[in-house]
This record gives C-alpha cells, structure tokens and sequence, in this order.
C-alpha cells in the first residue's frame, strides 16, 4: 500500500528533487576576498603534529604547525593547502580565504600497516594478521544506489564473490567466500554485525550505519566462529560516535532505472507468431487456423515483457548526527529507503534507525549499548523462475500470445489473454497490478556491553546481543488473475504467514596482552558464548473466498494451519593466544568448542583448532630491497565447521499425516525422515599461505593467498531408493577438496597536487573436485529434476555439480544424415540430434547423457579506481567473472515448437525442410518430437556465462566545502554496462540460489537461469551535505 | 583466592551443566521415534498413516490400468503438452521416466514402509490382544494390498518387511514376482484371521476380512490358482454383502455406506486438511467454464480430458437404455471447446462418480477398489473356469438383473467366459479392473493391438483434432507392455537395479 501510494507521487517526488539540485548549482560560491585561514593538524589517533610545513600552492608562503599542532596562513584566493610532515603522508585541501578551524588529518607513511583491522573476537594491527582476510570501509561503498549492502561488495573484495542472482528489490544478492560450496543448505557465509552472529543477511541493515567490513577467508581468521566459520565470517562495524563537535550529515539520492534493451530476450512480434502458428500446422498438414491465415494482417501486436516492466523511482534519504565528550559519545542514523520495482507491483522500502552509544564513566570501564530497529516492506509477489505454479511473471509474459491485448476495447484490463492456438492464460499486467503481496518484517538488533580493566592489560568483557524479528508475509489472489494454464476467473484464495523469532547471543571473553622486555609481546584470548535461537511461524493458508471484496482470510471459506518452529542452541568455549617477537615473527593459535543442539548427544561436540605464523621479512637485518619496503609471509592451518544441516535433522521423526474415516478427517501418524543414527561433523581441514608485499613507500600493495581445504565426512541429504519409503537422509557421505589463488593489489596510481588516482584490482581462481562419495555407484546426482533427469552430476575426480545431459549434435539435416545417424524412438528428419554415448545405435536416456558443463568460473575478478581532480571525484568499478557456464534452462519455454507461446524470435531460422534447414539449433515443429529438444537434459541448454560488469560509475562535484559546511553532488550509474555473450538477461542468474520459486531442485543447483527478475540500469543524482 | 577458584568452579559447572540442558531442543511439530510407540492410541494413528497414501494412489490409478486399456482415451491437447507422460500410458509409448508411474511406485512403498514400522514395534508394547490383532491386520492387509500393486503392475519388485535405518538399509535389488506373490498370500492369509468382518467393524473404508478374502481371491485369480479364488471368495457371499438395487447409488457419496462396497478409499469434501477426491474432474472434458457440466460455480476452468469413454466400450453395452449402467457412467457434452481445433458434439465422459459437491475440483466421492458386484462375478469366473457353469450363470444373472438386463443363457465354458469379461467390462467400468482383465484373460496383446489400429486408423473417432493423430510408434503391444518400467529415478540412484525387458 506505501508503495503503491508513493508511486502515484512519484512525479512530484521526482520534480522536487530536480529543483533542489538546480537551486544548489546555482548557490554556487564566487569568493575573492583575502583571509586567514587556521587550523589544527592530527594524526589518526588525534594527537597534535608539530613542525608539519602548510604552504599555499601557488604562492610562496608556508608557516609551520606549532607545539600543539596550530597553524595560521594567510590565503589571498581559492586555492590548494599543502600539508607535509616527516612521517605522514603528504596531504592537500581546498581552502577558500574564509575558510576557518581546519581539522587536519595527516595518515602516517606506514598507517596501511598500522591500520586497525577488525577481526574475530577483537581487533588487530593489520601488521600483525597472520590469516587471510579482506577489508573495506564506508568510503569506498558511499554513492552506490542500491538497496543492501552485499550489492555493494561486488568486485570489490579477492576471494569474495557476490552476484546479483536476481533484480528483485532488495532480494537476489548471493556471497560466495572462495568459491565456497555446500552441497546443503547454502554456502552463505557468517554474518556477525558488532560482534554478533546475527541470524540471516545483511538486507536489513543501513548501508549507511556501515563503518567498515572485514571478511574473514582462512582458519586462522575464521576458526573462532568454529562450527559455522566453513563458508567465511563476513564482520560488520557499525558508525559510533566520536568525541568532539557534533557533527551532522545529510545524504539522499534519487533516481531512476529501467531495463536495458539489450538484456531482454526478443521474442517474436505478432507477425511472426503468426506466420509460426501458420507453418506449424501447415507442417503437421492441420486447416490453418483463420486468424493466422495472413500473418502480414498484424504488426508488432502486444510486447508482454514490456507491458509488465516499467521505469522505476529508487529514492534514499539518510541524515546521521554524531557527537561525544570525553566520556560518551553517540550516533545516530536515520535512513529512509525505497525502491520501486521495474516490474509493476513490485517494490522495497526500508524506515531504519541505529542508535550508537558508549559510555566511559571512568577509565577502566566502558559501558555500551547499539540499537538498530528497522522496518522493511516489499510487495515481490514471485517473479523468477519457470513458468509454472506460481505466477512467476517473467518467464509467463515472455510466453504470451503477442496476439492479444492487455486492454479491451473499452480501455479496461482484460481477463485473460488467448489466442486460436493457445490455451487461455491470465492477463499478465493484471496479474503484476491485483496480486495481493506484502512482506513486512520489523526486526531489532540490540547489542550491549561492559568492558572492564581489571590489571592493566587485562580485559574483562561481557556482551549481550539480541536480535528480535517480527514477519509478517500475506498474500491475496483475487478471482480475477490466475498462472500459466489455469486462466481466471479462479476461486480466490490467499495466505497470511506470522513468523517471530529470537537470537541472543552471551559472550564472555577475558584478553590479556603483555610485553616481556623490548621484543616479546604476547596476547591471549578466552571467552565462554552462548546463543539460542528460535522462531515460531503461524501460517493460516485460505482458500475458497466466497468474493474478492474480503481480503482477510477469516474470510475465507475453508483454512488450514500449519506451524513452524524452529529452535537451536549453541554452547561454546573459545581461546587464542598470539606472539610476536619484535614485530618480526608472529605466531597464534587458537581453539573453539562448539556444542550444537543440531547433533547427537553423542555427537554434540566439535572442535574447532587454528594455528598460524607470520615472518615480516623485510624487518630483517639482511633486507635490502628498497624498492620493497615490507614483505611479510603468512601460513595458517586449521579446522573450520559447516553446520547449516538443519535443525532437528538427527532425529527420526514422526509427524502427522491424514484419513478420513466416517466422514471426518483423523489424524495419523508417518514417519517424516530417516534418521542417521551416526551422523557426525563435517570436517574442513584448511590450509592457508600468503604473502604481503608493499612497494614504492606503500604505494603499490600487493596480496596474494594460496588455500586449499579438505572437507570430509561431507553432510548431504543424499537420495536413497524411494522403495526405503524414503527419498532421502542426512548423511556423511564424501570427500571435497577446494583449493585458489587470490591477488589483490591496491595502488596510488597517481598523486600530484590536486591530482590523484587510486585503484585496486583483484582476481580469484577458485577450484574444487569431488574426492570420494560412498554413495551407490559412486555418483550423486542434484539438480532441477525434468521428468526425472537431474541437471546436475557429482562424480569422483570431478568439479562438484556439473552440468548433465546428452550431447547436442545439431539436427538431422537430411534423410541422409538421418539414415546414417542414431537415433531416438522419437526422432525424425528434422529434429534434433544427440550424440551416442553408449554407442548402442540409439539415443536413449540417461545412457546418452553424460557430464556437459561447468557451473564454476575458472576465475573471477573486481577492479576499483578512485580519481580525484580538484573538486571533482570520480569513481568505477567492474566486476567480471570467466569461464563459468550457464544452464538456459529458459530455452524450455521460450523455444517451445508446440506453438502453444509465444517463443524466441530466433526460432524462425529452424529446421523446415531439407532445402531449408534452418541454422541447426532448432529441429522440425513434426508433432510428437519436440519434446526430445525441450524436455531432455542437452548441451543447447548450456551456455559460456563469462561476463565483464560496469557495476558503477560515479561522477561527483563538491561545491562548498568550509570549516562549517560540506556539500557534494554525484551523478551515478548503477549496472551502466555489461560485455557477456550469454544471450539471457543476466549472467550472474541462478534462479535456484534462493530457491523458493523456481522449479523443484533438490541439493546443490548452481548456474541455473530460468528467467528472473531484469537487472535495471539506474541512474541517480545524490547530494550530501555535511554540518561540522 | 582459593575461595574464588572454589566459587569459579562452581558457577562454570553450574553452567555447563544447564547448558547441557539447552542443547537438548526436540522437535516441536513432530515427535521422535524413540518415544513415540506407548499404547494403543499410538498404533491406531501409525495405522491411519498407512491408509493416507492410498488416497494419492486412487486418485491417479485409473492413469496406469482404465486408461491404458481399451475402455478409456483422452482428448489430445494441442496447446498444453503438459499431458504428454500421461497419454504414453494410453498408447504405448511409455517411457522409464514417466512421472505417473513414480508416483504410483512411492506410494505403495510408503504404505509398505509404515506398514513394516508398526508391524516392528507392536509386539514390543503390551495391550488388549483383540484390538492389537486388528491393527495387525489392518498393517498385513495394506502391506498386501501395495505390493499387490507393485507386482501387478512392474514385476518382481524389492521386498522390503522390515523398516529400513540406515543409508545401506534402504537399497534392495529386485525379487521375482513368485516372491512377492509368495509374501502378498501369506499376509493376506495372515490377516484374515486377524480381521472383522462386515458386522463388527462399521466405520467405512476400514478393512474388514471381507475385503481381505476378496483380495486373496483377486491374487489367486491373477494366478490362475482358481480353486483357491473360489475358496476365498466363498466366506464372503456370508458376510451380509450384497447387491445395491440402483447401480448408479452405489457411488453416491450420499451412501458411503452401502452394503456393497467391501473395501473402498475415503475422501471428504471442506476439510481444513485436504482430503477431496479429483479423479472426477480428470474424466471431464476440458472446458473454459466447468460449470456448465458440474454445476458447481463459480465458473472456472477445469477439466483433464483422460478416461474419455472410447466407441468400443459403449459398443459394448447390450442396450444404452435398457442397461441403467450406461446412463450411470455415461454422460455427453456438446459445446464450444477452448482446445483449439477440437469441437464438443456429444463428446462421452465418464460421469459415474460426478456427484453434487461445494468447491470446483475438489470431490468428496470414494473410490470402489472391491465391490459385491465384482465377486459375484469374480465368483462366476472362478467357477466357470473350473467347469462349474450352472452356479456360474447365478451370479452373473444377479448382477445383469440389477442392471435391468434379462438373463444370460448361454452354457459353453467359452461362452460365459465371453460373457463374464463383457459384463466385467461395463459392469466396472472405470474401476481400473478392464486392463487386468485383458491380461488374465490372455487378450492383452491382441485387443490393444487392434485398439491401436482402429485409433491411428480414424483419430477423429479418438477426439482429435483434425489433423493430429498418434505417432506412427504408437500402440506397439508386445508381452512387454504387460508390465511397466522400474520408475528410472531409482534405477539412478541404485545401478544395480534391473530394468524390465523392452524399456
């Protein structure tokens, strides 16, 4: 309803947001006047630099910093301030002969170094990290116009990979940590935001609260969050409040998006359905049916993908307010988000507000408390995936006869949209404008905490962290829209589902640092955690509403109930101790011992060990390498754990089932699943090695790792004989081994005056292979099952989860080829042709169909650059990924030769006769034969998915910029290119990543495109304004 | 500082111990195995889990038996393809991964499978032998009845008789036939005495050792064996069956009740939990408005266009006025068709279980597995067979009389067994029992065969649109046909699995 309401005030929003940007260009400054221009210069850790030169560009003054820092210097006109100093980077700022009270902040030559990293249970010197991990803060993800914060990562981080799987509003974004893979429930990693593993993603948060954040790749990094550290540890640290002024700050953007035309899929026009409709039954020798006798009579006729799509408003106001004394500080962000969905009806929009506290009532203690309660609302009733079921709208509109109309004659919408030759379907517009959908989930992450010296050196801190949900997802289908096949008018039924959940999180941690002498500094960590979850989800299903005009499902008919409850615990104890020996040698290990709720008592335990050594070459006597200021080698080792098994799993339940005697329904008993008596952890044995390289004073930093990891004892819901009475059990059944090579480099490309160009630019080569199965005959299939045949294979000494099919071999073009090929029961001359495996002289399945594509890219990379001239800043950045196929399980439908779609415009070049054979991807429309092409795993399904991304593109402008007042305007392009082959809308889809919508798929079923929700291309215009 | 590391320890075990505690999280909607089975209210629901597969099982059966024999066709939709896997059935052309079949293979094995758990766990927990027999035989019988299905329709099949626990334990190569038959007479028999008959177990659909006599009989004459039919079918002509005076009333939800159906599947209509029946609307034609031949608004589209009734069964009736049967499970539209190129002209569909119900597409008839009717004349064909026409020609005479035809006269062997199989043919008609017995009668081959000729010969006879027609491979019948191909999911999940000859 929000949305529906701001959408019909869109156009004011929009013409609003124009003014104020036209009202701020003209408020540009014309300032000439002499002034004296004053300040103080810092370092990062807020002391005073003394003796620091400030000289003005362009004129000959300079003045020195005084004991605490102060400077004075007179500026005749705009002009650049140069601040320098031994051990500090060399800085320059724009000054105007007004500007006053300047707060300089030098960064230390070797502050990359010194850098504060956030890391499991603490924080450390970035010097002093031993694991592998990868960082960014909120400058870099600032302008991006999109709703959630993992969309922002995109290309930025090595060894992490995140897609945009689907343009869902808020939804589809999926993060990958080295090319993790679980054959389970996901290969999400672990979100911890402020210390604490919160339930789910990050959609729900701000990307506005953001400070920074860390991913954590290897044991050594990873191994504290033990039983669930397998697939990454993604750290988030929200904006605290820093002692001084208030400051406030203000950001907004508007904009626009829309679908590129050149990622639609053409489909064809009326005229050329027509003239199909018209060959098919010509071709089959059925009477042409009277309306498509003059296929010439029609023109485009109705384009169903554009009818359902539209231009949409995104719009993002955030204001943030920050101040503190000495002993408390405080912030404070309030954020409004909304996103209007390109494909009519949908839409996403967040109210949020954080609230940052801490407290020092005196030295030794702080006392802190974070509170973030946000509201989210999108109106994404199903969209992705194949057409069937559900609504599912992409995949059906694009299936839809151009032939009709969404109108009537009389300007209202229509009923439903058929043609002569097709069974009757809903009016897609009406379906996108009078489904019912709205999920609303309020939710509150809470985090407090006591941190108390106790000695010096010794830390006592306790911390208590909740995260309370409150979701609410209600759906309607009035009378009047239906899916694919089942056209209205239907009985309308509808569903209200009520989940509430729970997640608190006890940590209780001691750490202790010590210095022996000169050279020996030494830290330990120990803590005790406990957290329990739990959920509870009513959902009322309602069907057989006697009207449309009740939505509620009281008043429905007939209602059915069903709960959901989800509980889990986990108890664990954890340690680390670190040594360093003269910044040169560093070692640590750690452990943490999980108890899970999700196994066995005799199995409830895990442990989870690390233990890591760095060496800091050049700190070496013998280095002499002055084109390389540090290199440092890193090697860690551990143990890390996946328990995303499901709750409950080990268990052999019983649930109730249904009969009815005399008339009434009575309740049974059956057993749900078949329990694994000696289901125990899975194992990853991880190994890292990396190296540190900073060259020209820092101005080149380079990072390469090298991992493998051995998973065994491999948890998989692996499918057993249906004869059991089971499909199948959570097993330990095999052995993985993962392995890569990251680099990253980050490198001042450029710096000169008021010149300077920044970029970074990684790349990650990630592998796996499937080492052992104990399954029968040594495979395990997974996959969307298409009349009975799995997508995808795992096979020993192979990739996890190839693509599976038979081997596409074109079409038998003549008799000739026809005579002398093997062939289907089914085939004739025409259709299409399969290889033959077996060589028995038939094409018959599954004995024809083998091992047919690769889901994993051979390597996937990012480049960032920041360019920054005078006033203005530019920035882009690119994502890519190579050598990864895609599975166009679309092509099912959309090339369907039955004639009952509409179908892909390039359908016309099939084959025809043997005078014309068409181009060989597309058989005969011969009755009776199409299915071999359509609904049989083959190699025409899969295509190369390598792809090369503009993500972003951002041009900004800062106007003003005084001791008082800040202010910045942007344009930016979000999605503004993409160089791909892949003929589908997008090439980093899996429609099966989310997995509710699409198709039925059991286990692991990656690169899969059955049509999803367009990427838009957005284009915005922001402002920021700063108060000091 | 003794006292703290006192203290300190106390607390830690204080804490480790209630942590203990909160890893112990049950599942809330469902309870564990390991305590489940107490008493006897927890086998009676563990029995009722064993009924609730036969009604996906019933609703789709008529796919694999009706439609595959020359009693039912279907309309070919030329824009919805979707019926494909399902029209193979009907012409032959069946693939190993036909979904209908998977199915039908799942769900006999769930029977089987929650028949073998509380067949395992019953003689562990004490209570009244009387009701405990009873659940025991309710258990055997089911079990029974589901692998009499298997083998009847795919061979030799994996005996499972004891639950399985662990991944090893569910994989099982396949059994000879005999086997399988072997096990399916010994829990029959087992059953029967387990049973009670007709007069002491009143709630409907619950099995009774009538239904179980008339399954051992039904085995035996599958077997051939049909001195032990008889002998089974014998005890069941005493247990207060008998004929219903109006045929069409012996389907009417109206009269579940009826003292002619012996084993039956339940369905309700408007239950929160569905349990409707839909196999009535499958038999529809499709129409863009369903009410027009339901009569159940609101309007909306339904109809599977399978089971269509072919020109040779309503050949068959003697008279489609005399016989009250034809206008029971006959009836014909004509009308505008949203398949394009089709057209309703009196277009036949089988009605026989189309009754009055309050939501479209969800039906609250039941569906007839064993019947009087159909041991009087399972009885006539036992006894003719052992040359025994006189009483024979009793039975059969009852059934034709109840349906208002005179009395059959002939006394040949061959003769009355004609007449046996005719009057089986539209005295069950869409009761799944025509394809088993062009089977047991030995005519499987030749009467498809020739189905198949007449169909590919003149399709629009068959409901098809002008200028589709089947597959020129349609309708090849061999004795392979006569049994069906291991579902290929578990042939892929199990390599060592044998597949049936010809697929």
């Amino acid at each position: 309803m929000i949305i529906d309401r701001l959408g019909g005030a869109g156009l004011k929003i929009r013409a609003s947001a124009l003014s104020c940007l036209l009202i701020l260009l003209c408020a540009f400054p014309s300032l000439s006047q002499t002034g004296m221009v004053n300040g103080v210069v810092r370092n990062a850790e807020q002391q005073p630099v003394p003796g620091a030169v400030v000289s003005v560009k362009s004129q000959s003054r300079q003045v020195l910093t005084d004991a605490n820092g102060r400077f004075a210097i007179q500026v005749t006109e705009p002009s650049e301030l140069l601040i320098s100093s031994v051990s500090y980077q060399d800085l320059s700022i724009r000054v105007t002969p007004d500007s006053r009270d300047l707060d300089i902040e030098l960064v230390s030559k070797t502050a990359a170094l010194n850098e504060v990293v956030v890391v499991g249970y603490g924080t450390q010197r970035r010097g002093s990290v031993t694991g592998a991990l990868a960082s960014i803060s909120s400058d870099k993800l600032r302008d991006i116009p999109v709703a959630t914060v993992g969309q922002m990562l995109q290309g930025r981080l090595a060894g992490v990979r995140v897609t945009q799987t689907s343009g869902r509003p808020g939804q589809g974004i999926n993060v990958q940590v080295r090319g993790s893979v679980s054959l389970t429930a996901g290969s999400a990693p672990l979100y911890v935001v402020d210390g604490f593993p919160i339930n789910g993603d990050l959609n729900y948060i701000n990307p506005d609260e953001i400070e920074n954040i860390t991913v954590l790749k290897d044991p050594a990094a990873a191994s504290l969050y033990g039983s669930r550290s397998a697939n990454g540890v993604v750290l988030v640290t929200t904006k605290g409040g820093k002692s001084g002024k208030l400051q406030m700050e203000f950001n907004s953007y508007y904009g626009l998006e829309r679908v590129p035309e050149g990622r639609r899929l053409k489909m064809m026009n009326a005229q050329e359905y027509a003239q199909f409709q018209k060959e098919i039954a010509t071709f089959n020798r059925r009477p042409v049916n009277p309306a498509f006798q003059n296929p010439e009579s029609y023109g485009a006729g109705t384009d169903w993908f554009r009818e359902v799509t539209r231009t949409g408003a995104i719009q993002s106001y955030n204001l943030s307010l920050s101040s503190g004394t000495e002993k408390f500080q405080s912030a404070a962000t309030i954020g409004y988000f909304n996103q209007e969905g390109v494909i009519v009806g949908t839409g996403f929009e967040r109210f949020s507000l954080r609230m940052n506290m801490r407290y020092q009532p005196f030295k030794k203690l702080k006392i802190g408390l974070n509170i973030a309660p946000t509201y989210v609302h999108n109106t994404n009733f199903n969209t992705d995936g194949w057409p069937y079921v559900t609504e599912n709208v992409v995949s059906s509109a694009l299936l839809t006869t151009p032939l009709a109309s969404p109108y009537n004659s009389d300007g209202t919408l229509a009923l439903t949209a058929r043609d002569p030759a097709t069974f009757g379907n809903p009016n897609w517009l009406r379906v996108a404008k009078e489904k019912v959908f709205h999920d609303k989930d309020f939710r509150v992450l809470a985090n407090a905490y006591v941190d108390y010296e106790i000695v010096k050196g010794l830390v006592a801190k306790s911390t208590f962290n909740a995260q309370m949900g409150s979701q609410n997802i209600f759906q309607f289908n009035p009378s009047t829209i239906g899916i694919l096949f089942i056209p209205p008018p239907r009985v309308p039924f509808g569903s209200n589902n009520d989940i509430r959940s729970r997640n608190l999180v006890n940590e209780n941690t001691l750490t202790y640092q010590t210095k022996l002498g000169e050279k020996h500094n030494f830290d330990a960590l120990a803590g005790f955690t406990v957290q329990h979850f739990r959920s509870e989800g009513t959902l009322v299903t309602a069907s057989n509403y006697p009207s449309d005009r009740i939505q509620a499902v009281s008043a429905a008919r007939q209602t059915l109930v069903t709960s959901n409850i989800q509980e889990w615990a986990l108890v664990s104890l954890l340690g680390r101790i670190g040594y360093n020996y003269d910044n040169k040698y560093f070692l640590q290990a750690s452990l943490r011992r999980d108890g899970s709720s999700r196994f066995g008592p005799n199995n409830r335990s895990g442990n989870f060990p690390a233990i890591s050594a760095g060496w800091v070459v050049s700190n070496e006597g013998f280095w002499n390498l002055k084109a390389v200021n540090y290199f440092k080698l890193r090697a860690s080792y551990g143990i890390t754990g996946n328990f995303e098994i499901g709750n409950y799993s080990h268990f052999t339940t019983l649930g109730n089932v249904f009969y009815p005697f005399d008339n009434a329904v009575n309740s049974g008993i059956a057993p749900n699943n078949l329990g694994d008596q000696n289901l125990g952890w899975e194992n990853n044995k991880q190994f890292n090695l990396g190296a540190d390289v900073n060259m020209f004073g820092d101005r080149i930093r380079l990072s390469y790792n090298f991992y493998t990891r051995r998973t065994t004892k491999l948890l998989f819901n692996v499918n057993v004989p249906l004869s059991s009475g089971f499909s199948n059990i959570q097993s330990n059944i095999g052995e993985l081994k993962f392995w890569g090579h990251e680099f990253n480099i980050d490198a001042t490309v450029f710096k000169k005056n008021d010149f300077s160009w920044n970029s970074n630019f990684n790349i990650s080569f990630d592998r796996n292979r499937t080492e052992k199965l104990a399954t029968q005959g040594g495979i395990l299939p997974s996959g969307i099952q298409l009349y009975q045949f799995r997508s995808h294979m795992t096979r020993v000494g192979q990739p996890i989860a190839q693509f599976f099919g038979a081997i596409w071999d074109g079409v038998y073009v003549n008799q000739a080829d026809f005579d002398k090929s093997p062939k289907n029961e089914a085939s004739k001359v025409g259709t299409i042709k399969f290889r033959d495996l077996n060589g028995d002289g038939k094409i018959t399945f599954p004995e024809d169909m083998t091992l047919i594509g690769n889901p994993w890219p051979k390597f996937t990379f990012g480049m960032s650059n920041y360019l920054n001239y005078r006033n203005f800043d530019l920035s882009f950045i690119i994502a890519g990924s190579y050598g990864n196929d895609i599975l166009a399980f679309y092509e099912n439908w959309t090339t369907n030769l039955d004639g009952v779609f509409n179908v892909l415009a390039e359908v016309k070049n099939r084959w025809k006769s043997e005078a014309e054979p068409g181009d060989g991807k597309y058989g005969s429309v011969a009755q009776g034969t199409t299915f071999l092409e359509r609904d049989r795993w083959n190699s025409r399904f899969i295509k190369d998915g390598s792809y090369l991304a503009l993500k972003n593109f951002t041009l900004g402008y800062q106007f003003i910029d005084n001791r008082k007042f800040t202010t910045r305007a942007y344009l930016s392009v979000q999605n503004a290119f993409i160089l791909t082959r892949y003929e589908g809308g997008n090439p980093e889809v899996n429609t099966q990543a989310n997995g509710t919508t699409g198709s039925p798929a059991v286990g692991i079923t990656p690169g899969v495109d059955e049509n999803s929700y367009p990427i838009p291309r957005t284009i915005t215009l922001g402002v920021s304004f700063r108060l000091k | 500082m003794k006292r703290y590391i006192f203290y300190t320890s106390i607390i830690l075990t204080a804490a480790l111990s209630s942590c203990e505690k909160l890893l112990d999280i049950p599942p809330e909607t469902s309870i564990t195995q390991q305590t489940y089975f107490k008493n006897q209210q927890d086998f009676e629901q563990a029995i009722a889990g064993i009924y609730a597969p036969l009604q996906p099982i019933y609703n789709t059966a008529w796919e694999l038996s009706e439609l595959r024999s020359d009693n039912g066709y279907f309309i070919y939709n030329t824009a919805n393809r979707g019926g494909k896997a399902t029209e193979d059935l009907a012409t032959f052309t069946v693939e190993t991964n036909n979904l209908s079949l998977q199915n039908f293979w799942q769900n006999n094995y769930l029977i089987i499978s929650r028949a073998n758990l509380v067949l395992a766990n019953i003689d562990g927990v004490e209570f009244d032998q009387t009701a405990k027999g009873r659940l025991k035989g309710q258990a055997l019988f089911l079990r029974a009845l589901a692998y009499f299905n298997l083998v009847r329709h795919f061979g030799g099949v994996p005996i499972f008789t004891q639950p399985a626990d662990s991944y090893q334990g569910a994989f099982k190569n396949r059994s000879t036939a005999d086997e399988v038959y072997k096990l399916i007479v010994d829990d029959v028999k087992a059953s029967i005495g387990l049973l009670p008959n007709r007069s002491v177990e009143k709630s409907v659909g619950r099995v009774t050792s009538g239904a179980a006599q008339t399954l051992l009989a039904d085995v035996h004459m599958t077997l051939k064996q049909w001195a032990e039919a008889e002998a089974a079918l014998r005890p069941v002509l005493q247990m207060q069956y008998s004929l219903v005076p109006s045929y069409a009333d012996v389907f009417r939800p109206s009269n579940k009740a009826n003292a002619e159906l012996i084993f039956q599947v339940n369905y309700v209509e408007a239950t929160a939990q569905p349990q409707f029946s839909t196999f009535p609307y499958s038999f529809l034609p499709n129409l863009g408005n369903i009410s027009l031949i339901t009569g159940v608004t609101p309007a909306t589209t339904a109809g599977g266009g399978f089971n269509i009734p072919t020109p040779e069964l309503l050949q068959s009736y003697e008279s489609t006025t005399l016989d009250k049967r034809y206008a029971a499970t006959i009836g014909t539209y004509t009308g505008a068709s949203p398949l394009p190129g089709v057209v309703y002209s009196n277009t036949p569909y089988a009605k026989k279980y189309l009754h009055p119900h309050q939501v479209p597409g969800q039906t609250n008839v039941n569906w007839p597995v064993y019947r009087y009717g159909e041991v009087l004349l399972m009885l006539a064909e036992c006894l003719n067979e052992q040359n025994k026409q006189g009483e024979a020609l009793t039975h059969l005479n009852a059934v034709r009389q109840r349906a208002g035809l005179t009395s059959f006269t002939g006394s040949s062997q061959a003769a009355l067994r004609t007449a046996v199989l005719r009057e089986r043919r539209v005295e069950l008609a869409f009761e799944n029992k025509r394809w088993w017995d062009l089977i047991r009668s030995g005519q499987a081959v030749s009467v498809m065969t020739a189905f198949g000729a007449s169909v590919k010969a003149n399709p629009g006879r068959y409901y098809y649109a002008p200028g589709v027609a089947p597959l020129p491979n349609a309708f090849t019948v061999t004795n392979n046909s006569l049994i069906y191909p291991i579902p290929v999911t578990e042939i892929i999940i199990n390599p060592s699995l044998v597949q049936n000859p010809g697929y």
